[in-house]
């Protein structure tokens, strides 16, 4: 088994104070791997994002983690003092965001902003530097790399700009890489070829990437391994296959069964997840899905499911998944 | 055959552009031409798709059909009827847009009750009891009756897409343009709006066009697609037949494009390289060239027409031209 | 709205003491003549500079007038110069604007050019012209401060209604068929209002100031009307026997100052429709 990156530890992470508090992630536990691309598929207030920032040490203000750990290495980042954050930041965590539009300064050159990408490098002259933002610019399919230094982030198309974004991340040779939803403002071909870049990256850097989308269809084209988040808590974890062929929580089924893609010839009627997912103010007192779930049993409305682990990388937390295995 | 409940023929729409000294001399385009010649007819109670990505020029399409763009050649016909300044205000009454963003589309500060009943004291229906009728309709979208005090910014996003849908269908239209009604929802909630737009078309017998990026959910909604790339409609038919067998390059491309929800369905490469072109540079002859996997030498020189297959489908490429003639 | 008066205390003390101070000053406007204690303007040499006491509160001028009285009479010309202006300038600012953001591009071109060259003018040149022209007077002053809000708050009305011309909503309008009247009305003007509404009580106690700064430089309303910046002007001239009337001149304006800008600020916090009433 490869070498552990980062790990999460029995992680919570609440919003605010009683009683108008939000419990954004509850009890998370995930490793991340080198060499893996892991997935996390969630629905708005799954927690997917927040999971990201705790991860990269930018939790904002009214955020608490109030157990848990984050390891980045053998490092826990939980609670360090911003000095010591920034020296992980961009070193050994880089993050993608959504937006490629809004994710550059639009009054710095492409060329400006990978060197700033690239300020821990003192020893490195400007032209060495010159030419790794060149070779990395070439690494994520920006035709053309020297030419394209000198333009402004408004002079390039919306997958030039993301390109440009993975790039700066890669330049500070991090171990860990967080894409978030990177794909979702993306036009659908434009999509497949980030997908595609993400997936060949995989093996060039010495690390692992966590990749968060909404979209199944993304995650089942690139990921290894897929953490599916529910309203804060880590429902289900597995290998790709395992997730898509044979989940065992019934909101990872219902999801991959709502998507429109899976679906065979034409459907008068979509199958869908009657509800909405609820804010968590107060420790949950059952299952979490359990209002929305088809299978809800009386023990699932009054009893907290806990985290069944079944194999290694795999597990699931859910009362009648762990009834039946 | 019945006269179709929407007819637009060569519909064009562009939208002028501010130009300097400078821009004229280095021959930056007056205009920029979002929508071009778009041709296709549409039956009552019957849903077309009109899919693209940015820069297909879907959405101004879509305004355009309901008077909403300044239209700058061809015609729109709404029940035989050519649309213009004076059939417009009974246009507006029988056509209803639902639009992408729910919560920008909903006036602010007017409560949930007062935007349901716009529809009717926009048209002078106060003789009816609109209290009544909002009541009617939020029970029609699945909301309850207490939503009518609400605001805008205090409901959630699938909530406002059904104020939006009950808003659209309140005086019974006999066409809906919806653009993206589902964008930025999740899964889970997607299919709820979307068979609530089925069940309505269902009950009112009216007509929708969809305008949406997202090929795979047409496939369930749409009797007819109509695929656009920069402003133009590349091809158009019966969906079940277009998705399965696509004739042109770029709805095949789209279709490929999509990832698949199952990690045994991965493919090895994108299915198709580039971006699409800025509208102010298109390329010459076939405007799909630069991105096509089988572009030909009469592809750069010569922009393709668009021909029927008999079978009610439209191409706009010179592929399909070359096979039909071979024939 | 808060559900009463001591909760809106609480929460937004210094709102709350905005209100007061506006309303004291609105009470003092209004009735001001009635409870004042001597005619503003009765002379009575022999008590001449006296200090404050029991009989005269905040004592007496040179020419012998009682300062409290004269305070008392000019809220009333500070408020008719003040909120007075910037009211009819609000209504005619927000029309202008309405009109400019919203009707055809020629005519908001008209309209932006006539609003930049009279905001393009130096105040005190055009003062000094106007005041040539017509002769110091109140309404001089108060055409000569609308000449200046009317552009100011007809181009921040422009500004936010060119933005809600592009949004969905009013899209969703057109559609629908209403009819630019009904858009502009009850759809756009909500909207647009709260800006000048903050920025014109933010103006008031601006306007009470510079009214009173003209009048020190003689430009502004001729004696003998009690004004406050008058009051202030007479007082510097006996500063050294007198300087209680100093003191009394300028503190309503500071008074005035302090709460229509707590009242604007937190009539900002308040407009926006985001922040009131979030579940």
């Amino acid at each position: 088994m490869s070498r552990d990156v980062a790990s999460i530890e029995g992680l919570s992470v609440a919003f605010g104070r009683p009683p108008t508090q939000v419990l954004a992630l509850r009890s998370v536990s995930l490793t991340l791997r080198a060499g893996q691309i892991t997935g996390i598929v969630g629905e708005s207030g799954s927690g997917k994002s927040t999971l990201a920032l705790a991860l990269i040490g930018l939790l904002p203000q009214a955020a608490r983690v109030t157990e848990g750990a984050i390891r980045i290495g053998n490092q826990n980042i939980a609670g360090l003092p911003e000095a010591r954050l920034r020296a992980i930041r961009g070193a050994r965590v880089s993050m993608v965001f959504q937006d490629p539009m809004t994710a550059l300064s639009p009054s710095r050159t492409i060329g400006g902003h990978l060197l700033d990408a690239q300020h821990r490098d003192r020893a490195s002259g400007r032209s060495a530097l010159r030419t790794r933002a060149i070779e990395v610019l070439r690494k994520v399919g920006v035709p053309d790399p020297a030419a394209q230094l000198d333009r402004y982030p408004h002079q390039l198309s919306g997958g030039m700009r993301q390109r440009v974004a993975i790039a700066m991340a890669l330049l500070g040779r991090p171990e860990l890489l967080i894409a978030d939803e990177i794909t979702t403002a993306l036009d659908v071909t434009l999509e497949a070829q980030i997908l595609h870049l993400l997936r060949e990256l995989r093996s060039e850097i010495d690390g692992a990437i966590l990749f968060i989308s909404h979209n199944l269809g993304a995650i089942a084209e690139i990921c290894d391994q897929v953490a599916v988040f529910y309203a804060g808590e880590l429902v289900e974890e597995g290998p790709v296959r395992d997730i898509f062929h044979s989940p065992l929580h019934p909101y990872t089924r219902a999801l991959r069964d709502c998507d429109p893609a899976r679906i065979e010839g034409a459907a008068r009627h979509l199958p869908s997840i009657p509800g909405e997912t609820p804010v968590v103010r107060a420790p949950p007192t059952g299952c979490i899905f359990a209002p929305r779930c088809s299978l809800a049993t009386e023990l699932c409305r009054t009893k907290v499911p806990v985290w069944a682990a079944i194999a290694e990388g795999r597990g699931v937390r859910c009362h009648l998944a762990v009834s039946k295995t | 055959m019945t006269e179709p409940l929407l007819h637009v023929r060569d519909l064009s729409v562009t939208y002028p552009l501010r130009r300097g000294p400078l821009d004229m001399m280095t021959g930056k385009p007056g205009r920029l031409e979002a929508v071009i010649e778009a041709t296709f007819s549409l039956q009552a109670a019957q849903t077309l798709a009109i899919v693209g990505e940015s820069g297909s020029g879907k959405s101004s399409l879509g305004r355009a059909i309901l008077g909403l763009e300044t239209i700058a050649g061809g015609e729109v016909r709404f029940r035989g009827q050519p649309i213009g300044p004076a059939s417009l205000a009974s246009l507006r009454r029988e056509a209803a847009m639902v639009f992408q963003d729910p919560v920008s589309s909903l006036s602010p500060r007017r409560s949930v009750g007062q935007l349901i009943g716009e529809p009717f004291r926009i048209h002078g229906l106060t003789n009816r009891d609109v209290k009544a009728e909002v009541l009617r309709l939020l029970a029609l979208v699945g909301l309850p009756g207490s939503m009518a005090d609400r605001y805008p910014h205090q409901i959630s996003g699938g909530q406002a897409r059904r104020v939006g849908l009950a808003r659209a269908v309140a005086l019974d239209p006999k066409l809906i343009v919806a653009d993206e009604p589902t964008a930025g929802l999740d899964v889970s909630v997607q299919a709820e709006v979307l068979n609530l737009m089925r069940r309505l078309q269902d009950q009112n017998g009216m007509a929708m066009i969809l305008i949406t990026h997202n090929i795979s959910l047409i496939r369930h909604v749409a009797e007819r697609i109509a695929v656009a790339y920069l402003g133009r409609i590349v091809e158009e038919g019966p969906a079940g037949a277009l998705l399965s067998a696509p004739a042109h390059p770029y709805t095949a491309a789209l279709i490929a494009a999509q990832p698949h929800p199952d990690p045994d369905r991965r493919r090895t490469a994108p299915p198709i390289l580039g971006e699409t072109p800025s509208l102010l540079a298109r390329p010459k002859g076939c405007e799909f060239r630069s991105r096509c996997p089988v572009a030909m030498d009469i592809c750069a020189s010569q922009a393709p027409l668009s021909r029927g297959d008999g079978t009610g489908r439209v191409v706009r490429c010179h592929l399909t031209a070359d096979k039909e003639t071979g024939t | 709205m808060f559900a009463s008066l001591s909760d809106f205390a609480r929460r937004d003390p210094l709102g709350f003491i905005g209100l007061m101070l506006v309303t004291m000053i609105l009470f003092a406007g209004l009735f001001g003549n009635w409870l004042a204690p001597y005619a503003p303007s009765k002379i009575d040499v022999p008590s001449r500079l006296l200090a404050p006491s029991w009989e005269h509160l905040m004592g007496t001028d040179k020419l012998g007038r009682d300062v409290f009285s004269r305070i008392l009479a000019g809220s009333a010309l500070a408020l008719q110069i003040g909120v007075v202006t910037v009211g009819l300038s609000v209504v005619i600012g927000t029309v202008l604007g309405l009109i400019a953001g919203y009707g055809p591009r020629w005519l908001d071109s008209i309209l932006l050019l006539i609003f930049d060259t009279t905001y393009s003018f130096p105040t005190v040149i055009l003062g000094l012209a106007l005041v040539t022209l017509f002769g110091p007077s109140t309404t001089t002053l108060m055409g000569l401060v609308m000449l200046f809000l009317i552009p100011a708050y007809a181009r921040l009305v422009r500004s936010s209604t060119l933005a809600a011309k592009g949004a969905d909503y009013v899209l969703a309008l057109r559609s629908m068929g209403a009819s630019s009247g009904r858009i502009l009305g009850i759809h756009i003007l909500p909207n647009v209002i709260g800006p000048v509404i903050i920025v014109a009580c933010m103006d008031v106690p601006a306007i009470i100031a510079l009214e009173a700064g003209l009048t020190y430089l003689g430009l502004g309303v001729p004696p003998p009307a009690p004004s406050w910046g008058r009051i202030l002007e007479e007082g510097t001239g006996s500063i050294r026997e007198a300087p209680w009337i100093v003191v009394a001149g300028g503190l309503p304006i500071i008074l005035a100052t302090l709460g229509f800008t707590f009242l604007g600020e937190s009539l900002r916090d308040r407009l926006d429709p985001k922040r009131k009433g979030r579940a």
